[in-house]
């Protein structure tokens, strides 16, 4: 892991109405590490997110994506900044009026000049890769489990070879068994393809197994972060409390 | 961690050939961006000869894309491995050898016999299940209807609301405009005759007879029919009808039910007001351009026209009804999955109606005209 900095946030303000959700928040996400962002409901995990992937723009603050300030980018260099992130929505949002492999081309077909041939089988490596039988490729999304889902939306995100991979929740509503084999898949596909990895999870086996470090959000900014192992030992109540749960004690214990 | 050259700048990838040790070079950044060029170029020359080595030690970028069009350009000239990867290189060229298949055999489609045979079954399984659905609801409703207490009033209530009050503008805008150009095209041509009076005639039986029944239908078809569709269609997407079942309540009696009853009611009764609408276009265009006064006019819609044609008109409305909300209530139940599935079936719901509701129209001129009423 280098220390350069891939994802930075500079004292990012955000609020709704009256509601601050987030006030003069600082984040650094290292090159080819895996960090998860946790924090109870309503903590803006997902607001941060949004802000990283370019859904949201920041009125206060800056978000930096491989050292260039995208606040405010034209249109074309935004696209360049998209066709360098994968991202995996929470429920998949996978186009329901599309095949698995309809909606991995998708991406292919609108960003490159490849010819179809190539685009094809591009798609199919990646839904292999992301652990799906080759039969899964010609379903619809609603004949798909929701194990099924996760990992099509993930070949998606993949689709353009991204650099960064954000994931919005990748294990929930998954049985253990699942949860622990795309866990398993996030480390090799972040080995193999040397990917930087944001996620947010609420899974306690996928923070012992899978992140790097762990960026804990609470009064309205990143409190601490730190490898979980350091993050248990921390001396925040608020950190203290997350951890000393029945559901996310120390799992080296066990 | 592999480290890569971080610039955003692109280099086209591409392969220099020396031919003195039969050797391709592989240069530049062979990445999804980069690799364009490449893969036409590739694609488009038919032969490189025989017993080539490729060497990739010229690599700058690879990528998931790269390693793919590397692995097929070395399917296609090189018979050894390749030369000089770096090892990151070789893992990923690896992994993607890996992950590459037969995949012909997964979008083989049917051909046409196949799928007419398809297509007739399906055609086939749809009709059964509208008479299912249709025999299902009748038997869930009849023990309601016969019990008039336990019916969900408020909701029939609701309904009629829905689907018969606010559709009282616009039905009785297009049924006056109707009745203006039938008294203006038919005055027209009963003029050069000298027949303006019996403007009367042809105004009252086309609007009482035909026009209005079936532009209510079809107005009621396009505005409620559709939202019924969506409205279940949607809930069933969302499970919401099957929490309804879990709950132990009947989607039959809480949804359809008091849909049908509500329409029944209130289709004669919307056929009713454009009956009254149209007239009204009518006679004022009889008054004004063609010298019919009203007084002549109501006068002689009794003598000349018999009470039958308004009580056919009055009586499609049901059958109507009947049509459209069995239609409009199907397709909602028959939506599956996805978003798109909605649409799909709002669409057949509104085109489906009208088609029957025009069918119906027909069969009830021949039935009426047999019958002499």
């Amino acid at each position: 892991m280098s220390d350069e900095a891939v994802i930075r946030v500079n004292r990012l303000t955000t609020r709704f109405g009256d509601t601050v959700v987030h006030d003069g928040l600082d984040l650094e996400v290292r090159r080819g590490e895996i960090l998860a962002i946790v924090g109870g409901s309503g903590s803006g995990k997902t607001v941060l997110l949004r802000h990283m992937v370019l859904l949201d723009t920041p009125r206060v603050g800056t978000v930096e994506l491989f050292g260039e300030d995208c606040t405010n980018l034209g249109s074309g260099r935004l696209l360049v900044m998209r066709e360098r992130i994968g991202v995996m929505f929470q429920h998949g949002a996978l186009f329901t009026g599309l095949t698995v492999h309809e909606n991995v081309m998708l991406p292919l077909q609108e960003h490159t000049r490849l010819r179809r041939a190539m685009i094809r089988e591009l798609a199919m490596i990646r839904i292999r890769m992301a652990g799906l039988p080759a039969e899964a490729a010609v379903r619809y999304p609603n004949e798909l489990s929701g194990g099924m889902i996760k990992r099509a939306a993930l070949a998606r995100a993949l689709a353009l070879d991204p650099e960064l991979l954000f994931l919005d929740e990748p294990t929930s509503g998954l049985d253990p068994v699942s949860a622990a084999a795309f866990d398993d898949l996030i480390l090799e596909l972040k080995s193999l393809l040397g990917l930087t990895v944001v996620m947010i999870t609420h899974d306690p086996d996928t923070l012992w197994r899978t992140s790097d470090r762990i960026a804990f959000l609470a009064r309205k900014r990143v409190l601490e972060t730190a490898p979980v192992a350091e993050l248990v030992q921390s001396t925040q109540t608020e950190i203290q409390g997350y951890f000393a749960g029945p559901r996310t004690r120390d799992r080296r214990q066990d | 961690m592999p480290t890569e050259p971080q610039t955003s700048r692109i280099e086209p990838a591409g392969f220099v050939h020396d031919s003195r040790d039969k050797v391709f070079r592989c240069t530049g950044d062979w990445t999804l961006q980069g690799i364009g060029q490449l893969e036409r170029r590739i694609s488009r020359s038919r032969d490189f000869g025989r017993e080539r080595i490729l060497d990739g030690s010229g690599i700058r970028r690879l990528d998931t894309a790269g390693a793919l069009l590397l692995e097929r350009l070395r399917g296609r000239i090189a018979e050894g491995p390749i030369r000089g990867l770096s090892d990151r290189h070789a893992a990923l060229l690896s992994m993607v050898a890996h992950y590459r298949g037969e995949d012909a055999a997964v979008f083989r489609r049917s051909g046409p016999l196949t799928r007419l045979g398809k297509g007739a079954i399906d055609g086939a399984t749809e009709l059964m299940a509208l008479f299912t659905f249709v025999g299902r609801v009748a038997a869930d409703s009849l023990p309601q209807v016969l019990l008039p207490a336990r019916l969900r009033w408020k909701q029939v209530f609701a309904e009629i609301e829905h689907a018969g009050v606010r559709a009282l503008p616009i039905l009785g805008m297009l049924a006056f405009l109707t009745g203006v150009v039938i008294a203006y095209q038919g005055g027209t041509a009963l003029e050069q005759y000298g027949a303006n009076i019996f403007i009367v005639d042809l105004l009252t039986i086309t609007m009482l007879r035909e026009m209005a029944p079936l532009i209510t239908a079809i107005i009621v078809a396009g505005r409620t029919g559709s939202a019924y569709t969506a409205q279940i269609g949607t809930m069933k997407i969302t499970q919401e009808i099957d929490a309804l079942r879990a709950l132990g309540m009947s989607p039959v009696n809480v949804l359809i039910l008091p849909k049908v009853l509500a329409l029944l009611l209130v289709l004669p009764l919307l056929t009713l007001f454009a009956d009254g609408f149209g007239m009204l276009g009518g006679i004022l265009v009889a008054d004004i351009m063609f010298g019919v006064g009203y007084q002549d006019f109501l006068q002689r819609v009794p003598a000349a026209v018999a009470a039958s044609h308004f009580w056919v008109g009055i009586a499609k409305g049901p059958v109507f009804a009947a049509l459209i909300v069995t239609v409009s209530c199907y397709q909602g139940f028959a939506v599956q999955g996805s978003t798109e599935s909605v649409g799909r079936s709002t669409t057949r719901s509104v085109v489906q109606s009208i088609f029957l509701v025009i069918v119906a129209d027909a069969v009830f001129s021949v039935l009426f005209n047999l019958a002499n009423l």
